[in-house]
């Protein structure tokens, strides 16, 4: 969950901030193991 | 989302991170020398866009991970600390401002150590990704 939290919220804080979009969420999911219909934003 | 949106947003993060406490749009414009009414408008419109949520009273209830009302779950560096929205949040902040402590309701729930978490633990999460912000309090 820390490295999740790590790419999750990576820039936040920042002014020029954008959530991700659901094509880069899911990417961040899938680079930390989490698949499947639980974790689509489609 | 303008340019004063993501300032007014900016400016809260900073007010979270310095431990204010209460962080409304009076708050807000105190600090960043707008006027109330602007910064209210402005409130609403990241509430909107999902950017933070807002509790009836008009405190920021929530700017990710951080959380603007007493919750079960702290982080803590040093001898600072911060209510964090869930466990997962409270390991965010710490990912975000450095080394330290989670705790939960059972007490102290982790240690981070050069990024590095100790013990192994469990966070359940009941809310499916694509639902997160339906009822984000409940999340």
């Amino acid at each position: 969950m820390y490295d999740l939290s790590r790419d999750w919220y990576a820039g936040r804080m920042d002014e020029g901030w954008e959530p991700p979009t659901a094509e880069q969420a899911g990417a961040i999911f899938e680079k930390h193991g989490l698949t499947g219909p639980f974790w689509s934003l489609d | 989302m303008t340019p004063f949106d993501r300032e007014v947003r900016s400016t809260i993060y900073r007010l979270f991170v310095d431990q204010v406490r209460d962080v409304d749009a009076a708050v807000v414009a105190a600090y960043g020398g707008w006027e109330v009414e602007d910064v209210e408008t402005s409130l609403r419109s990241l509430a909107g866009a999902h950017r933070l949520s807002l509790t009836p009273a008009g405190l920021v209830g929530m700017a990710h991970p951080f959380s603007g009302v007493p919750t079960a779950y702290r982080a803590s560096v040093g001898d600072d600390w911060w209510f964090a929205n869930c466990a997962w949040d409270a390991l965010a902040i710490l990912s975000l401002l450095g080394d330290g402590d989670v705790t939960g309701p059972t007490g102290l729930l982790w240690r981070t150590d050069d990024g590095m978490v100790d013990p192994d633990g469990l966070v359940h999460l009941v809310v499916p990704a694509r639902s997160f912000w339906e009822d984000v309090g409940f999340t």
